[in-house]
């Protein structure tokens, strides 16, 4: 299972690298949000998970006695990630379209241009 | 105590702050009452201060890493108090006569700042809160010397000076932290007791070195010296101040701080003899050959800067007191206030006669048109040649008097450089004083600025600069013995024929040898072209500049594609590198775990499926559709991860950012094909590909092995009895990593605010 | 997507939607929910309903809300300022019960952070998605 996710990561990863490379500006909104969500599995993953774990909510009385529980430091990290990830697409995209307006262009200039 | 020491710092910052919302009329007005309080609140502590009172003030910082903001006021930084805010003073009055309409309110701030900086500096006790207020008055060094950026010269000048002092910071910090680390402390008054064990360390000369390069960077010492005369293209009053008075023996200053620490290391006073000395030469022959009479003097600062840090170098360690040795403060106002009364002086001669090029005005009898100016200048020149009956004259014998008892191999030299250096003294002094005023035609009324128009100020604060100078001759015995250094003794009256002995007679040869080299200046010196140091430095500037150009152009030339592969190279080689150690142990009964795999194989597909054929397929709809399928898949595995927060966080996240491309998508051209080059897609989807694998290996590979005390676990045990809340997730972000997610909202508000100020810049020019 | 049907929904889940969101954002120290989750299901909530009944010419003069995005600022920093003002770190949290025996609430200077959060999370998507939708010009 853990493999599973690992595996999964990577291909988010990766497809979302490949569309990133592109220097069109849509291909990179999507290969941007692609990347984000592979590295938040990511992170996910390699906090691990013990066998039988519960979600990091306690029970008044028992506290964190009862365990095991999944890391609650991965998922607090990656819940803001997730938002932050938002962001930072809006303001791409929010640059792209000033971009496209200045330029009448959807790409970006590459090596042989410059 | 605290609040006072807090108040000397903060006063000027307040009053810079102030400046800025002033007009520059008001701004000039406020800028006199900052130093004014500094006064009244530093000189009622000047007597206890100077009779060894230390007032330490404990500031914790950031106490687990040993970390003060602590102050201390003793002799030394009482002295630097005084003479900050007592020259700013008057600096601060002249400059208002002196630069009228251009003191903008930034000059205003930038000065106030400045002196604010210089007397953090000299209150801190923590090293590495000196060292802030160190880089906090480069900094104001730099904007006052650049006075706007409009001069070519002035910017240079202030980029030369950043350069040699910014490097001389960083290697103030380095040597800072790695004395902390030897000490085992930061404050410097806690130093002095663990010198044993900072001596016996193998990095202490590591330590000395990179301090002792910050504190000789600072103050102009050989090979740093350079800088100096570059930084006078700053008006009169900047130079007086900072190039002169204040800033200047800030490297001075931490030398006293350091020398109970280094006192007894071998290389200490060696290096700081023969660095003084050196300088001591070089800037005294620059001077005497220079023919501007603002670098003259800039010159002869470097020189004497030289002296004082010769003057560490003498005294046997255990006669160094508080950092002070005997005569130093005497050195010290002695060159501080007639440096930048000449300066000052100078300043105004450059406005009565339009320029300050000794091979003019030394065809002219200024005398005849400027007899108070030529006084006054002459008063500074008889103390700044050591000539007898004023404050330098004492100041020259103590320096030779050190020497003379001083007991080391090359004493004999030392004394040599100290007459020859005394005596190129006397030659600028005459220089300055003979030459230019004493040519032999009397300047037309008609050449330079109308003297009507000059305000009196120009005089009076330089004239207010020397008093100390003729009542320090008359009465050295009071002034030094009673006010400077209580406890030391001096002779009571004019104390010329107080003895006449081996000092005596050193003094009349370097008067006299130094009288001889002025006629024969006279007779054979030829105008020459600019110091060979500065165009060295020109040339290693531009040396510098072409480096970091073509760097910056061969590493970022082209587009992002090429950012990202390097990027993202160096993580993976870093991460390599990082897992080349042994790997722990599997995590226990991870393999149990996989009673979920058959529940995760249909959310799996999904997603890789989505991503995978957001990349393949053509239409842009399509690929944003199955991006957002892809999230919504990884939604449900975040169920699997015992993640509730994190499923109802990235439904919603994946929710709006469809609509959000879809929104943006509808603005923008229909996607044509990938504009990639075959062989371009091929080489990105096999990078892509290789990252992808070793993610998902790295993934896999700190996934199954546990760390061996994960920072979940503590918080897990502490979120119920300390933050009183049962969700752990939300109880780190709101509590125990707080402050995280301040800095993270305040990242997404930063991007909301771009988003608005893109998209509405946009509407406005389309609405013009 | 300015049909009848998606108007009548959109104008009965805002308040449900609303009223989801503040359960969410009160029970958050506790169970799943919190400032981030529960600011975001306020900003689905308005979208869905900015997009159902407001045609699009208005769109762009609807009223940014990036003044929430500054009080959530300063709410959630001001919350930590307390602390420091009581002699403390930097937001250290506080904590209350008010009342006795079964009716006991408890209250906490977490609550108003999160609702700094929230605050900043509404304000900032709200205002995003309104600076997209403002001034058609499709090309």
């Amino acid at each position: 299972m853990i493999g599973l996710a690992a595996a999964l990561s990577g291909v988010l990863f990766a497809c979302g690298l490949y569309l990133l490379l592109s220097r069109n500006l849509q291909r990179m909104a999507i290969g941007f949000l692609l990347l984000s969500n592979g590295i938040n599995l990511f992170v996910l993953t390699s906090a691990g998970l013990p066998a039988r774990a519960a979600p990091p909510l306690l029970v008044e009385g028992e506290g964190a006695s009862r365990g095991p529980f999944a890391d609650p430091l991965a998922q607090a990290f990656i819940l803001t990630a997730i938002v932050i990830g938002l962001g930072m697409a809006a303001f791409l995209l929010a640059l792209s379209t000033r971009h496209h307006d200045a330029s009448g262009r959807d790409d970006v200039e590459g090596d042989d241009e410059t | 105590m605290q609040t006072i020491l807090i108040a000397i710092i903060a006063t000027p910052f307040v009053g810079a702050m102030a400046t800025l919302f002033l007009s520059a009329r008001w701004a000039g007005r406020i800028a006199f009452f900052p130093p004014a309080l500094v006064l009244v609140l530093a000189i009622p502590r000047w007597p206890a201060a100077a009779t060894g009172e230390t007032n330490i003030v404990t500031i914790p910082w950031f106490p687990s890493a040993g970390m003060t903001a602590n102050l201390r006021l003793d002799h030394l930084g009482a002295f630097f108090v005084l003479l900050i805010a007592g020259v700013g003073l008057g600096i601060v009055q002249y400059s208002r006569a002196y630069l009228g309409k251009k003191a903008t309110p930034r000059f205003w701030a930038a000065l106030l700042a400045f002196m604010g900086a210089m007397l953090g500096l000299v209150l801190s006790d923590s090293l590495l809160l000196l060292f802030v207020f160190w880089e906090l008055t480069t900094l104001a060094s730099f904007l006052l010397i650049g006075m706007g950026g409009q001069i070519p010269e002035a910017r240079a000048g202030a980029i030369r000076a950043f350069i040699v002092t910014g490097a001389g910071g960083l290697s103030l910090l380095a040597g800072t932290l790695v004395l902390g680390q030897i000490a085992g402390t930061y404050d410097l008054s806690s130093m002095p007791a663990r010198a044993e064990r900072i001596l016996a360390s193998p990095t202490r000369d590591v330590a000395l070195l990179l301090m002792l390069g910050g504190a000789f960077a600072k103050s102009a010492q050989v090979p740093f010296h350079f800088w100096l005369p570059g930084a006078m293209a700053a008006p009169a009053p900047v130079s007086a101040y900072l190039h002169s008075a204040t800033m200047v023996k800030a490297g001075i200053f931490l030398i006293g701080r350091l020398s109970p620490i280094f006192g007894a290391s071998p290389a200490f006073q060696p290096l700081l003899l023969t660095v003084g000395l050196t300088t001591f030469l070089v800037g005294g022959w620059d001077a005497v050959r220079a023919w501007d009479l603002k670098k003259l003097l800039a010159h002869s600062t470097v020189a004497n800067l030289g002296v004082l840090t010769a003057l560490y170098g003498v005294y046997p360690p255990a006669e160094v007191q508080g950092g002070i040795v005997r005569g130093e403060l005497l050195s010290i106002t002695n060159h501080a206030l007639y440096k930048s009364a000449l300066f000052l002086l100078v300043g105004w001669m450059e406005k009565v006669s339009g320029t300050r090029d000794l091979s003019i005005l030394k065809e002219e009898r200024w005398f005849q048109r400027e007899p108070v100016a030529g006084v006054l200048i002459g008063i500074g020149a008889i103390t700044m040649g050591g000539f007898p009956f004023l404050l330098g004259f004492m100041s020259k014998e103590v320096f030779l008097e050190a020497l003379l008892h001083a007991r080391f191999p090359g004493v004999v030299a030392a004394v040599a450089a100290a007459v020859v250096g005394g005596a190129m003294a006397v030659v600028y002094a005459l220089k300055l004083c003979v030459s230019t005023f004493w040519g032999p035609k009397v300047p037309p009324d008609s050449r330079g600025y109308p003297r009507a128009a000059l305000s009196r100020w120009l005089l009076v604060v330089p004239a207010v600069f020397l008093l100390p100078h003729v009542i320090g001759g008359i009465a050295p015995g009071w002034f030094i013995g009673s006010v400077l250094e209580p406890g030391t003794h001096w002779p009571a009256w004019i104390a010329v024929w107080h003895h006449i002995d081996r000092i005596f007679l050193l003094s009349v040869s370097t008067l006299a040898l130094g009288v001889g080299g002025y006629l024969l200046w006279r007779r054979y010196a030829e105008v020459p072209s600019q110091p060979e140091t500065q165009i060295a430095f020109d040339r290693l500037a531009s040396t510098v500049l072409g480096a970091s150009n073509w760097f910056s152009h061969a590493a970022q030339a082209g587009g992002h594609p090429r950012y990202l592969v390097v990027m993202l190279v160096f993580a993976a080689a870093a991460a390599a590198a990082a897992m080349r150690g042994g790997s722990p142990p599997p995590l226990p009964g991870a393999e149990a775990w996989s009673v979920d795999l058959a529940a995760a194989s249909l959310p799996a597909a999904i997603v890789a499926a989505g991503a995978v054929l957001a990349v393949l397929m053509q239409d842009r709809v399509s690929k944003v559709v199955l991006m957002a399928a892809a999230g919504y898949g990884l939604a449900v595995f975040y169920v699997l991860f015992r993640a509730p927060d994190l499923v109802l966080t990235q439904i919603l996240v994946e929710t709006i950012s469809l609509l959000l491309l879809l929104l943006v998508f509808q603005r923008l051209p229909r996607l044509g094909a990938d504009e990639r080059s075959r062989g371009q897609r091929a080489m990105h989807g096999l990078f892509a590909a290789a990252l992808g694998l070793g993610v998902a290996a790295l993934a896999w590979a700190s996934g199954i092995h546990p760390a061996a005390r994960p920072a979940g676990v503590e918080q897990l045990a502490l979120s119920l009895p300390e933050a009183k809340g049962r969700n752990v997730v939300n109880v780190i972000l709101v509590d125990f990593r707080g402050a995280d997610t301040l800095g993270e909202i305040t990242v997404l508000a930063i991007a909301a605010i771009g988003v608005v100020a893109l998209r509405v810049g946009r509407a406005r020019r389309e609405g013009a | 997507m300015n049909s009848f049907l998606l108007r009548q929904v959109a104008r009965g889940v805002l308040p449900v939607a609303v009223l989801f969101a503040i359960y969410l954002l009160l029970r958050g120290h506790d169970a799943p929910g919190g400032g981030f989750v529960a600011g975001l299901v306020t900003s689905a909530a308005v979208v869905l309903h900015a997009l159902a009944n407001v045609a699009p010419s208005e769109r762009a003069r609807r009223p940014r809300v990036l003044g929430s995005v500054w009080l959530g600022l300063l709410v959630a920093a001001g919350t930590g300022l307390v602390a420091v003002a009581a002699g403390g770190p930097f937001l250290t949290h506080s904590h209350f019960d008010v009342g006795s025996g079964p009716a006991t609430i408890h209250l906490s200077t977490t609550l108003l952070f999160d609702v700094g959060v929230f605050l900043v999370v509404v304000g900032s998507t709200i205002t995003t998605l309104a600076a997209f939708a403002g001034g058609e010009n499709p090309r």
